[in-house]
């Protein structure tokens, strides 16, 4: 009996170790961004603000800081919907259907989503300034898709495997042709798998940096993490408050997702890799 | 020939094939051109004057292998980053699983959390651990001195020991527990009645671990490492964000070598020639992973 309390102290000691290791540098980053710049600057730190101030929330909104997260907000949105509309037809298709050659489709998909996007950098960057897209917004969602899209498809074709088929064939005998079940039945019904599907898609679409980096140049065009990043190399004239301040804003909209949704994130992501 | 393949497919078949198209059109399109495009590039050079393209044989990738010194060490450096980061992910991974399995209160609200590295924006990531490791007033450097480890400024991302090793683990730290969820999942997907079984037995838990749980994970931690190893490989972010692969070279993988190409010395197309490189040693690394599956699933 003692024994088994030995684990179990032992396991909630490591349970705090690691919620320690993995929420420290968040909970450092917003207690930064709320101290004045004296406080930051007193060694040692203080580990809560003495006078919290929303002063380097208020300077972060003077630079072009909500132009980088509403520009974040299009691709990201944008990246989402069309790898919602591919991604969930495509899934529909691998898990119901059995045309031939199918197996090898799944096979380049598979292998599309495993296919790393640094590889890409020269000949992106090529092709977009050859097609005069260099420093526009909009290009970024196509490239976005290509490494999402895949994945999407994955993630909803094993959420389809474990999806009974019966109402489909009810609807089917019931006189609705394929259009109409996908429509009334499928589109409906696979909700809770295109809710973390997107919500990956989104995480990707939004921490993306290096496409975003090499194709955009003028500061109205930047992605929150580039604008992010750009500050923090010109951080002679921004103090830290500020920078932390931007991390949190940066990191907010995941956030918030994440707690909407977080749970079917994990779910479609553990089921998704189970096979 | 296409009209003659379509002639044997059903109604179904055609909606099947109709679902799936766009998404295949999307990647022909703007995956797989692009690829063909970096080979392309490798081998010709196109005049700026004249715009006509000019076949330079192997000469790129000569250049790469025999006339740069830089090649090789990154390439080195690419290898230790990524097998000490591989093994690190791996490692805290596969603890933190085993412990998120444990049956205490509360945690299914700590599984997941556990993800925030993961879902923070990479960015972000690279910003906060730059602060924490600011040489004046950053936490880390301040407690460290506070505590009388180190004297002075240890500086940790100037400082040729330290700084790969830093930029490591704060790589491992976003990755592992993404690495724990995806082996959490498979581990709670083991029936209970085989530990049950083992019990009766009288087998140690960790005989348990060693005889049931291991084995089947088999299949998603060679998937995993498999992911792992190349993404880690080709991974640009971190590294960059850090520390832009300096000081001097000391950080330079083989991806912020391919920037450095590419975008500082305006040599894209060694830059080209080199993401060739690394798309080879990829391809080594999936198919090794494929072969010790296929192989052990037999």
């Amino acid at each position: 009996m003692t024994n088994k309390l030995i684990i179990k102290c032992f396991n909630v000691v490591c349970v705090v170790l690691l919620l320690f290791v993995v929420l420290w540098p968040a909970y450092w980053m917003l207690i930064t961004s709320l101290k004045t710049n004296t406080e930051i600057l007193t060694v040692p730190p203080t580990l809560i603000p003495l006078k919290p101030t929303i002063d380097s929330y208020r300077t972060l909104f003077q630079t072009s800081f909500l132009k980088y997260l509403s520009n974040s907000i299009i691709v990201s949105v944008i990246t989402v919907v069309i790898s919602t509309i591919f991604g969930t037809l495509a899934g529909y298709s691998l898990s119901r259907f059995n045309y031939p050659g199918k197996k090898y489709i799944g096979r380049i998909i598979l292998f599309s989503y495993l296919f790393p996007g640094v590889l890409l950098m020269v000949p992106m960057y090529v092709l977009a300034s050859r097609l005069n897209m260099l420093d526009n917004l909009f290009v970024l969602p196509i490239i976005y898709v290509t490494f999402t899209a895949p994945f999407y498809s994955w993630l909803l074709k094993s959420f389809f495997d474990n999806m009974p088929e019966n109402l489909e064939d009810a609807a089917m005998i019931d006189g609705a042709n394929y259009w109409q079940t996908i429509w009334k039945i499928i589109i409906p019904l696979s909700a809770p798998g295109v809710a973390g599907a997107a919500l990956w898609t989104f995480i990707m679409s939004w921490q993306e940096y290096m496409f975003a980096t090499i194709l955009l140049s003028s500061d109205q065009n930047l992605t929150a993490p580039v604008g992010l990043s750009r500050l923090l190399a010109i951080q002679q004239r921004f103090n830290w408050g500020i920078l932390n301040a931007g991390a949190i804003v940066s990191a907010l909209p995941v956030l918030i997702l994440f707690v909407i949704l977080g749970r079917s994130f994990i779910s479609g992501l553990t089921t998704g890799s189970g096979k | 020939m296409k009209n003659n393949i379509s002639i044997n497919l059903t109604k179904k078949d055609k909606i099947g094939l109709l679902l799936i198209a766009p998404l295949l059109i999307w990647l022909t399109i703007v995956l797989l051109y692009p690829f063909v495009y970096v080979i392309f590039l490798s081998f010709f050079r196109r005049d700026p004057g004249t715009s006509i393209y000019e076949f330079r044989g192997f000469s790129y990738f000569y250049n790469l292998l025999f006339r740069d010194d830089i090649f090789w060490q990154s390439l080195l450096r690419s290898f230790r980053w990524t097998s000490i980061n591989v093994i690190l992910q791996f490692i805290f991974g596969i603890l933190t699983a085993l412990l998120l399995k444990q049956k205490l209160r509360g945690m299914s609200l700590v599984r997941l959390w556990v993800i925030l590295p993961w879902i923070t924006p990479i960015a972000v990531v690279v910003l906060v651990w730059r602060w924490m490791l600011n040489p004046s007033i950053g936490i880390v450097e301040v407690l460290l001195r506070q505590f009388g480890f180190i004297e002075g400024y240890l500086n940790v991302l100037a400082n040729a020991d330290t700084v790969m090793n830093a930029i490591i683990g704060i790589h491992s730290w976003r990755f592992f527990p993404f690495v724990a969820v995806i082996i959490l999942g498979r581990m709670l997907g083991i029936p209970e009645e085989l530990y049950d079984a083992a019990k009766v037995d009288g087998a140690s838990s960790f005989q348990s671990f060693l005889y049931i749980t291991l084995p089947q994970l088999r299949g998603v931690m060679l998937t995993f490492l498999m992911l792992a190893t190349v993404w880690t490989f080709t991974s640009f972010d971190t590294i960059f964000l850090m520390t832009g692969g300096g000081p001097v070279n000391l950080t330079t993988t083989l991806p912020i070598l391919v920037y450095r190409k590419a975008f500082q010395t305006y040599q894209l197309n060694e830059g080209a020639a080199l993401s060739l490189i690394m798309f080879l040693f990829s391809a080594i690394f999936m198919a090794i992973y494929v072969k010790l599956g296929v192989e052990r699933n037999d």
